[in-house]
């Protein structure tokens, strides 16, 4: 062969594959020129109908919700979307799903159509016709920034305090006639009643949505993502006349957008005769001798019945209702399930309702997040805490934690807890509560030691001087933040034993030496404990990684230990 | 006394010989037996969440062991920012990794962020394992190393013959090499501090370590003091105690708050020994070598002794042969004899028969003449 054939060839070759190639990359070529498009969008969709049994189906169309709206002249979602009752339905151009034939046939005539409307009106326009793969494919993908919205604390506030939205039920007519102001809970809140097939306002009764709207439909309730944009972009949009909150899919699911949304500082409780201060009962509310108020006339329990459940429980815990919804973001938070009391599921021994945790269970699994227990020490990782905490070693319940009688000190039988009301029953709690925190211990400043002297390894450094009285300064200026810390720590004893640890609690604990000496080959002891060495780093630097007081770099050994002057 | 490579090679045959047969019950590397560290040995327990990066372990080791000054002096923590493995002046290395365990802090919880990696850094002390069965004495055919029983690998240079198979066969990639020696090059690991040992102190980075990261004591007692700890905390710590049967198990054992496979080590090694992955091929050996020459002479000498049998019979057959043509020649001869005899015979009875007629027709001729005769003369 000679060398222009061969070169000849080699050319032709070359010009295919570069054509090949070019074929094959078409769509990458496409999507690089959408490449400002696939950046953190939150309004991406795959719109995906059924499958037709049997029938080969192309992949679902990767649909930016936001981008159309853009194009739409003042949010008329009526381009896209058919009202029934005055109200969008926001399904594509229908009202009701229908065979995956016709709903396809909707979505191709209606989406092509526009695509061509705009095209000829001289904008860019979406793919027509013959471009399906400009749409269905699986290739383009995007930085997602969707994020659930918390409907938080913050947020239900505003829209209770929001002048617009109002009650449109005889409630609020009548209370309107009275000249009073009622809540406009019912302009959200439903229950559902099974007998009429109906929802209706269930005044006291009101229940986190979530209770009824899972993530996908069950039996009636629609998924909670159908009526969340059923109900809160029809009332921002109908109701309110685009005066109210977002419409767009970005206002509330984009995660930088939510970081914008305003947070109330003051917020209003909620109002719904959960009381303030409450005691919590170990026994099962049929056996409740609480319930005996209630019931005194008919089948009051007698006394010495009243008297055997109160001597085989637990005495009661006050609970702080109002201090908890002061720290949490919903009443989901612990009210998982239903608004109801505890106990209604998690039953003494234990009950289907409640998944079979039992009541003693509920209060204390330390892996719950939804448990006293677990909660309090979740709350223990906080910087602020974990200097001291997160060097105890985790105890489960049964692990003798000696410590009941910090939350159950309500001696049942002594105030005579089964006589009272709620309000008796919160005056009580009160009154224990105050008790308890009168008898918190203060330290004496003078009996604080102002600088330890730490000295032994004066052979190669100079003495360290450690500023006690700072540090603890530092811990309780910390403590004095949380309300849970005050409670919790019983008095400032308490607050040595973070590092003076495995001493009782007392104003004159012991030295590190007492427990902790030099570190030699055979001097391990088989309690774990380390050596004095290894106590007072350990001690010190994982304290000041725990609770980032970065003033000192671990590695830097001069800045607490002087060079030794020769 | 200059050793040549055939001189050398001369004598390991005797050698391996001699110490197979004195040695026996020392050898583990090609036993089926599982060995679990000789009781009593020591070991070291790093905790990685203990670690702050220091580097004072490297200093002591360099002390320890006299090595050179390094490039970089100990408390610049900027090297830490390579990943480093030992090298012949420095027996253990501290490397950096970062911290990706993942913990819902209460902070997280405030911020409204449901996990959140923690960005603090993990440090990581790199150093000779101490195998309780170690793939580098097993590669070693001189047995330059040998597990003390302090639990200590140790290397003897007087015997090493600079072959380097420990360092292929190092699981760690951790013994290194004097390549800068050009006349008398050690390969180069962690000793456990074994004088230091010996003399009844701990090892140098042991000692020196500010945040008793390393722990030294009895094996056993440290699985029990690692078990406790990460039963006291246990989201602090992964529930693994790496060395505890890594390679059969290792004298140094670790303590991670992420997968070990995050802060650089192996989690692929498996928990056999170095030595029982080749026990099953080297224990073949001696069979190979034993046996098959039994084998192959039998079957030399089975074939020979068929050839042999093979020859005789042939020759008794031919013999028999023989004889039997013999026998029918001598046979057909006789018949021949006898049918010769008969024929004669009868010739003979014929000639006589014709003689005799002869005879008589003469006779009678002679009569007849007579008759005439005296016919003619009686006329």
């Amino acid at each position: 062969m000679s060398k222009k054939t061969l070169s000849l060839r080699l050319m032709c070759l070359y010009c295919t594959t570069l054509l090949v190639f070019l074929f094959l990359e078409q769509t990458n070529l496409y999507a690089k020129a959408g490449a400002e498009l696939q950046k953190g969008r939150s309004d991406g969709i795959v719109i995906d109908l059924a499958a037709i049994p049997g029938g080969e189906q192309m992949p679902g169309v990767k649909f930016f919700h936001d981008l159309h709206t853009e194009q739409v002249k003042e949010n008329d979602c009526s381009v896209c979307h058919l009202k029934e009752n005055g109200r969008f339905v926001f399904r594509f151009k229908r009202l009701k799903d229908t065979t995956t034939k016709t709903d396809m046939a909707i979505y191709h005539d209606n989406c092509v159509a526009c695509h061509a409307d705009a095209k000829a009106s001289g904008k860019k326009g979406g793919p027509l016709k013959a471009q399906c793969r400009d749409c269905h494919n699986t290739k383009s993908t995007f930085e997602s920034t969707w994020n659930q919205i918390d409907f938080d604390k913050s947020l239900h506030n505003r829209h209770e305090k929001a002048k617009n939205i109002v009650s449109k039920t005889k409630i609020q007519e009548a209370a309107n006639a009275a000249g009073e102001k009622e809540p406009n809970c019912s302009a959200c809140h439903h229950s559902y009643d099974e007998k009429t097939q109906k929802i209706f306002y269930n005044k006291g009764k009101e229940d986190s949505c979530f209770y009824c709207h899972k993530d996908v439909k069950v039996d009636k309730a629609d998924s909670m993502r159908t009526v969340s944009h059923n109900g809160c972009v029809n009332c921002h949009l109908v109701e309110m006349k685009n005066f109210a909150g977002p419409i767009n899919c970005k206002g509330c699911h984009d995660v930088e957008q939510q970081k914008k949304i305003e947070k109330l500082q003051d917020i209003t409780r909620l109002k719904r005769g959960q009381p303030d201060m409450t005691i919590m009962t170990g026994w099962d509310k049929a056996v409740a001798p609480s319930n005996a108020v209630a019931t005194l006339a008919k089948d009051t329990p007698k006394p010495e019945e009243l008297d055997k459940v109160l001597k085989t429980h637990m005495n009661p815990v006050t609970f702080n209702h109002k201090n908890h919804e002061k720290t949490s973001n919903n009443c989901r938070t612990c009210h998982h399930e239903s608004l109801n009391n505890c106990k209604e599921c998690h039953t003494v021994t234990g009950s289907d309702k409640g998944a079979f945790v039992k009541l003693e269970k509920s209060m204390h699994d330390a892996k719950s997040e939804k448990s006293c227990i677990g909660c309090h020490n979740d709350n223990k990782n906080i910087s602020d805490c974990a200097g001291c905490h997160d060097q105890m070693p985790a105890k489960s319940f049964a692990d003798g934690d000696k410590n009941c009688s910090t939350c159950h000190i309500v001696d049942a039988g002594a105030v005579n807890l089964t006589a009272m009301d709620k309000s008796a029953m919160q005056n009580t709690a009160n009154k224990i509560a105050e008790e308890r925190n009168a008898v918190f211990k203060k330290v004496a400043n003078d009996k604080i030691p102002e600088k330890v002297i730490i000295g032994y390894i004066i052979d190669k450094y100079e003495a360290s001087e450690f500023p006690h009285a700072k540090v603890i300064a530092a811990i309780k200026k910390r403590i004095e933040k949380n309300s849970m810390a005050q409670t919790f720590h019983g008095d400032e004893t308490t607050m040595c034993m973070g590092c003076h640890h495995n001493s009782p609690a007392t104003e004159k604990p012991q030295k590190c030496t007492s427990c902790h000496g030099k570190t030699g080959i055979k001097s391990n002891d088989s309690d774990g404990r380390p050596g004095l060495k290894g106590a007072y780093h350990g001690q010190c630097i994982t304290c000041h990684q725990k609770m980032k007081v970065e003033t000192v770099a671990a590695t830097d050994c001069n800045k607490c230990h002087k060079e030794k002057k020769q | 006394m200059t050793i040549t490579r055939r001189k050398f090679l001369g004598w390991i045959g005797g050698a391996a010989a001699g110490s197979t047969a004195l040695t026996g019950t020392l050898a583990h590397g090609a036993s089926n037996k599982e060995f679990k560290g000789y009781p009593g040995s020591f070991g070291v327990l790093h905790d990685i969440t203990r670690c702050i990066g220091c580097r004072k372990c490297e200093q002591a080791c360099n002390e320890v062991n006299a090595m050179p000054a390094p490039a970089q002096k100990f408390d610049d923590l900027s090297v830490l920012e390579k990943d480093r493995r030992t090298t012949a002046s420095a027996h253990t290395v501290v490397n950096r990794f970062a911290n990706t365990m993942k913990k819902t802090s209460g902070d997280d919880k405030k911020t409204e962020n449901t996990a959140t990696v923690n960005t603090s850094s993990l440090y990581v002390k790199k150093q000779c394992n101490h195998c309780l069965e170690p793939a580098c004495a097993s590669a070693c055919f001189v047995k330059a190393f040998k597990k003390d029983k302090t639990g200590a690998v140790t290397y003897d240079e007087s015997l090493c013959v600079g072959c380097r198979y420990c360092m292929v066969a190092c699981p760690f990639n951790i013994p290194t090499y004097e390549y800068n020696e050009p006349l008398t090059p050690r390969v180069m690991k962690c000793t456990m501090c074994l004088p230091r040992i010996q003399d009844g102190k701990l090892p140098g980075c042991v000692e020196i370590c500010p945040r008793e990261a390393l722990m030294f004591g009895e094996r056993t007692e440290l699985i029990r003091q690692a078990r406790m700890r990460i039963q006291k905390h246990p989201d602090q710590y992964v529930d693994h105690i790496y060395g505890e049967h890594e390679m059969g198990g290792t004298s140094w054992l670790y303590l991670s708050p992420v997968p070990f496979n995050e802060v650089g080590m192996r989690e692929d090694l498996g928990t056999n020994s170095g030595p029982e992955l080749t026990a099953g091929a080297l224990s073949a050996v001696p069979i190979v070598v034993g046996l098959w020459p039994v084998l192959l002479t039998g079957v030399y000498a089975i074939s020979k002794r068929k050839d042999k049998i093979a020859h005789e019979e042939q020759a008794e057959a031919v013999a028999r042969t023989q004889d039997a043509a013999d026998e029918l020649m001598a046979k057909k001869l006789a018949e021949l004899k006898k049918k010769m005899v008969k024929e004669k015979e009868t010739a003979i009875k014929t000639e006589v028969k014709k003689a005799l007629d002869e005879a008589a027709r003469i006779a009678k001729t002679a009569e007849a003449t007579k008759v005439a005769g005296t016919a003619e003369e009686e006329k």
